[in-house]
């Protein structure tokens, strides 16, 4: 176990009475990549701070390789960062930028000059060794702030989303590298992000947070398939929700009914979530119909009208109005010329997979 | 100055008669230096004739005892006044601008800088009741008293704005990169604030050089700096040689003040944080 977080509480003195943090309990594995995921504002920035220890908890403990280090300053933890706006000391070439961390820890100058050569092969950076971070792209930046807290071979990395400030290209790289050397040094990386693309498609696990509190911990499957609330559901990956209550007779598959009264096939439902009351399905999982072919399919018995539809390219949305009321949005991927064949004032069945209906309770 | 040259329709520039007015302001302002400058070369004893071009004054000045003592005594004050004050206001900028807001900040703010906004006269008038009541004897030494304490907050301003303009996360990065508190300062914060530093302790220089008011009234016998001693001197009239030595301190001056603006502007390219510059 790398980092055992137990009880965290953190309330800002002078702030509002509303924590920050509140009782967050967490347990991040050696040599894991693991995302703490949410809008801004809540508090997974602050969380990592904790973990650096620039700030401290209000209440609970932080254990690092098994030690309490509540009371302990940065600069005596074995953890590294890469802030979000990179921090690279301005005065400072590139070379002495990454070496700064060896010589805080004095080690002798034969030693850490073929480590800063080493780090900068790493990130690809050789030839601007003596460069002054304003000289430097964005992108080069980052991979300086990367090299900068990679040197020291912290036992943690943490990220302040430091993809932000990068194009989205360079970022999309960016995700395919930061995952390899994860992978490569066998460092547990605590990552940042607002993203959900980010988080979906770099982590080993994913944290969830949302005013101050762990939403849900899980894998990016775990995440997406089988989110445990509406924010969740919400927040990561497009979604369309329905209210309205489960219907469980015996001997039947269980259905959701919409307050408009559409009735859903469900899959399996948690058997604790007796009483849910969201129903939601990502677009993905929906398809189209002519509405006489799919007349007597058990899974398309939805029907609705085409009102809008978005042309992606790799895909296109449609905006399908419900009977009852309620707007569906399916994402059909383009796969042939024949899969965005319907027009806008279209009759349609929607066909759902079994089991792409799922439920969350409506509090939680 | 880019935006000066981009002459937009209804800015103030494209107004008839604006460069004029901008030359009789900017003449009005310097026309007493312009004349004591160069009356300060003139070879006519007589201040206000003209008699040709001379450095006699110069000379003249250079020789006189009184005045030698006098540029040493303010020589002195000036040096240790400049210490002394910029390594506190630096430490009282380090303290209200970094590390925890503690209570009353923003008042020890507006306390440090009130100085600047008060009457020269009462001061002086405050400093020298004040030596009086401890007792001390007016000398050299009061001078350098009152001088570090007037010129702390001249120090002050320059390093507390570029202080402000320093990214506090460069220290959270110093410290996250095993750096302890003394080597953040020496490694990060002191090399970027060095521009500020220099520049309040030029500045706090120029004000200690060129100090009147508070000088006389707390200088002992024979402690006079140089605004004392020509003062004294202008009792028996204006001479070419007050001239002289007016343009030596306000040479001084313009150098101190233009390099303190100089260093201040050439630091400013490594204090943004980088990611703002292409």
């Amino acid at each position: 176990m790398t980092i055992e977080l137990k009880s965290i509480s953190k309330i800002f003195a002078g702030g509002s009475a509303h924590p920050v943090l509140d009782d967050i309990n967490l347990t991040i594995n050696d040599n894991e990549f693991f995302t703490l995921l949410g809008p801004s504002g809540c508090g997974k920035t602050t969380l990592l701070r904790l973990i650096a220890g620039f700030e401290h908890p209000t209440s609970g403990t932080i254990e690092l390789f098994g030690e309490r280090v509540e009371g302990t300053p940065p600069n005596a933890r074995p953890v590294n960062t890469v802030f979000q706006h990179y921090a690279l000391f301005p005065h400072q070439t590139v070379a002495q930028n990454v070496g700064f961390g060896l010589r805080m820890l004095r080690r002798p100058a034969p030693e850490i000059e073929p480590e800063i050569e080493r780090m900068l092969r790493l990130v690809r950076l050789e030839g601007l060794a003596h460069r002054y971070p304003h000289q430097l792209s964005g992108g080069q930046q980052q991979r300086v702030a990367l090299a900068r807290a990679l040197a020291a071979r912290p036992r943690v990395l943490l990220l302040d989303e430091p993809l932000s400030a990068l194009d989205s290209k360079l970022r999309d790289e960016m995700r395919v590298e930061l995952k390899l050397l994860q992978r490569n040094t066998g460092i547990t990386f605590i990552f940042v992000t607002h993203d959900q693309g980010e988080a979906l498609s770099m982590s080993d696990r994913i944290a969830v947070l949302s005013e101050g509190r762990i939403q849900q911990v899980g894998t990016p499957d775990d995440i997406y398939e089988r989110p445990r609330s509406r924010f969740v559901a919400q927040f990561v990956g497009e979604t369309n929700v329905f209210e309205g209550k489960l219907i469980r007779l015996p001997g039947k598959q269980p259905e959701f009914k919409t307050s408009s009264g559409a009735l859903l096939p469900l899959g399996d439902t948690p058997a604790d979530d007796d009483n849910p009351a969201l129903a939601f399905v990502r677009p993905e999982k929906l398809r189209l119909g002519n509405p006489d072919d799919l007349a007597s399919d058990p899974q398309a018995r939805l029907r609705g009208v085409v009102t809008n539809k978005l042309y992606l390219g790799t895909d296109t949305v449609y905006y399908v109005d419900l009977e009852g009321g309620e707007t569906l949005r399916a994402r059909i991927q383009n796969a042939s010329a024949i899969d965005n064949r319907f027009d806008v004032g279209a009759a349609v069945r929607v066909r759902a997979e079994e089991g792409a209906f799922r439920t969350v309770g409506r509090s939680t | 100055m880019a935006i000066l040259q981009r002459k937009e329709p209804h800015s103030l520039i494209s107004f008839r008669g604006f460069g004029s007015v901008t030359g009789l302001c900017l003449f009005i302002l310097y026309v007493p230096m312009l004349v004591l400058v160069v009356f300060s070369f003139n070879a006519n004893r007589a201040v206000t004739v003209w008699g040709g071009f001379s450095l006699q004054w110069y000379a003249k000045a250079a020789y006189n005892g009184g005045l030698q003592n006098a540029a040493w005594n303010s020589l002195v004050v000036a040096v240790i006044a400049t210490i002394v004050a910029t390594a506190i206001a630096t430490a009282a900028a380090l303290a209200t601008g970094r590390g925890q807001r503690f209570r009353g900040s923003q008042a020890f703010y507006m306390l440090v800088n009130l100085p600047l906004m008060l009457p020269e006269i009462i001061i002086a008038v405050g400093t020298l009741s004040f030596f009086a009541l401890l007792g001390m004897k007016l000398s050299l030494l009061t001078i350098i008293i009152a001088h570090t304490v007037f010129c702390i907050p001249f120090a002050y301003l320059p390093i507390r704005s570029r202080l402000e303009t320093m990214d506090a996360r460069l220290e959270e990065a110093a410290s996250d990169l095993y750096a302890s508190p003394l080597d953040a300062y020496r490694h990060v914060t002191m090399p970027l604030l060095m521009p500020g530093i220099i520049s309040g302790a030029m500045l706090a220089f120029v004000v200690s050089l060129d100090d009147f008011i508070i000088t006389a009234m707390v200088a002992g016998a024979g402690s006079g700096t140089l605004p004392v001693y020509v003062y004294t001197q202008l009792k028996q009239g204006v001479t070419p040689e007050i001239n002289a030595i007016s343009t030596v301190l306000l040479a001084v001056s313009i150098v101190l003040v233009a390099a303190s603006y100089f260093v201040a502007k050439a630091g400013s390219k490594h204090v943004r944080p980088a990611t703002e510059q292409p």
